[in-house]
């Protein structure tokens, strides 16, 4: 069975991708497809609103003959990623205290759940 | 489809896209061709789905009307769909727009509000005055019926020893309004303690939540800080 994935989520799983390394488009794809189903295509606009957001910049290099467009994520967008790798922390034991009740109901103690007045 | 095919079908299909987009798409989707193997290319294609779709959703990505109307605004794709960090500020020109409209509109009110104080302020004065001669007129009755009750009440019981009669009637009236009063006062009393009380709980809400919102803040700066130190390892 598969979720769907809010763009949200796919910006910040491809800002993660490409922090482990420099990387280009066919390569991010591949990797992200281990987890979702998702085509080129889908990737496209995700990352030119990463760029639009200068979260990501490119370079040229050569390969082979021909360029090839790398992918490297700027300081704003590595804060972005913090960012949302807690609030995905925060989003993730809420879920599993609903979903795996038993089993969450020990690390839940310790997690902070934001409180809203 | 094979790669060339695929990539004059996209430009022929943009070409109301601006130059260096086009380039940019272009050159994406070619490298995707080469990167996935020459000898990949009908896969690959497929992979990447229908080119009609993708030039639709290139279209709306830059605001652009798929099927060519001028004046266009799209306005399923202005509503973030992931709200959250990342995407927070994409579809810069149109959301801005509205956002600046809408400050200009609430600031037109204020000024609206402003200008014509002249006219609704006097008219605010004298409602407030009437209502607060009205509490106060109704403070004093109040109040002075407590006192002839007591007062009744009082000498009504001195009287007793002089003339009975007169002294039993007195007292018997005093105590009668000293009733009628504590009837009146109770309640209104009862409500104003209760509304304070009430007062003092949402104050201590808004501090509560007040204090709340500012640890979230420390933790969201401590979090920041912690990223910037560590982002270069």
């Amino acid at each position: 069975m598969s979720f769907p994935i809010s763009s949200g989520l796919l910006d910040a799983m491809v800002l993660s991708v490409v922090d482990r390394k420099d990387t280009y488009g066919y390569e991010i794809t591949q990797y992200l497809r281990s987890a979702v189903d998702i085509s080129e295509s889908t990737l496209y606009p995700v990352l030119r609103r990463l760029q639009k957001n200068e979260f990501l910049e490119t370079y040229d290099r050569e390969y082979m003959g021909r360029n090839r467009r790398y992918y490297h994520v700027t300081a704003k967008g590595k804060l972005s990623l913090t960012e949302y790798r807690s609030d995905w922390e925060r989003h993730k034991a809420l879920v599993d205290k609903i979903l795996l009740e038993e089993k969450g109901k020990t690390e839940i103690e310790k997690t902070r759940i934001p409180e809203q007045a | 489809m094979k790669r060339q095919e695929f990539l004059n079908k996209l430009e022929k299909g943009l070409d109301r896209l601006p130059p260096e987009e086009l380039k940019d798409v272009l050159e994406y989707y070619n490298e995707i061709f080469l990167d996935a193997g020459e000898e990949n290319e009908e896969r690959t294609a497929e992979n990447l789905g229908n080119v009609e779709d993708i030039i639709r959703q290139i279209y709306a990505d830059n605001d652009i009307d798929p099927d060519g109307r001028p004046e266009f605004v799209i306005e399923s794709v202005r509503i973030p769909k992931g709200a959250q960090n990342g995407s927070r500020s994409n579809r810069s020109d149109g959301s801005h727009k509205r956002k600046d409209f809408r400050i200009s509109d609430r600031f037109a009110k204020v000024l609206l509000a402003a200008l014509l104080f002249p006219f609704w302020f006097p008219i605010a004065v004298v409602i407030f005055s009437l209502l607060a001669a009205l509490v106060i007129a109704a403070a004093a009755i109040v109040f002075t019926l407590g006192l002839v009750g007591v007062i009744l009440s009082v000498t009504g019981v001195a009287t007793i020893f002089t003339v009975p009669p007169a002294g039993f009637i007195m007292a018997g009236i005093g105590m009668v309004i000293i009733g009628i009063f504590t009837l009146i006062t109770v309640p209104i009393f009862k409500s104003l303690v209760r509304g304070s009380i009430n007062l003092l709980d949402k104050a201590a809400g808004k501090l509560h939540s007040l204090l709340i919102g500012a640890v979230n803040l420390l933790d969201r700066a401590v979090c920041r800080l912690h990223a910037l130190l560590f982002a270069r390892r």
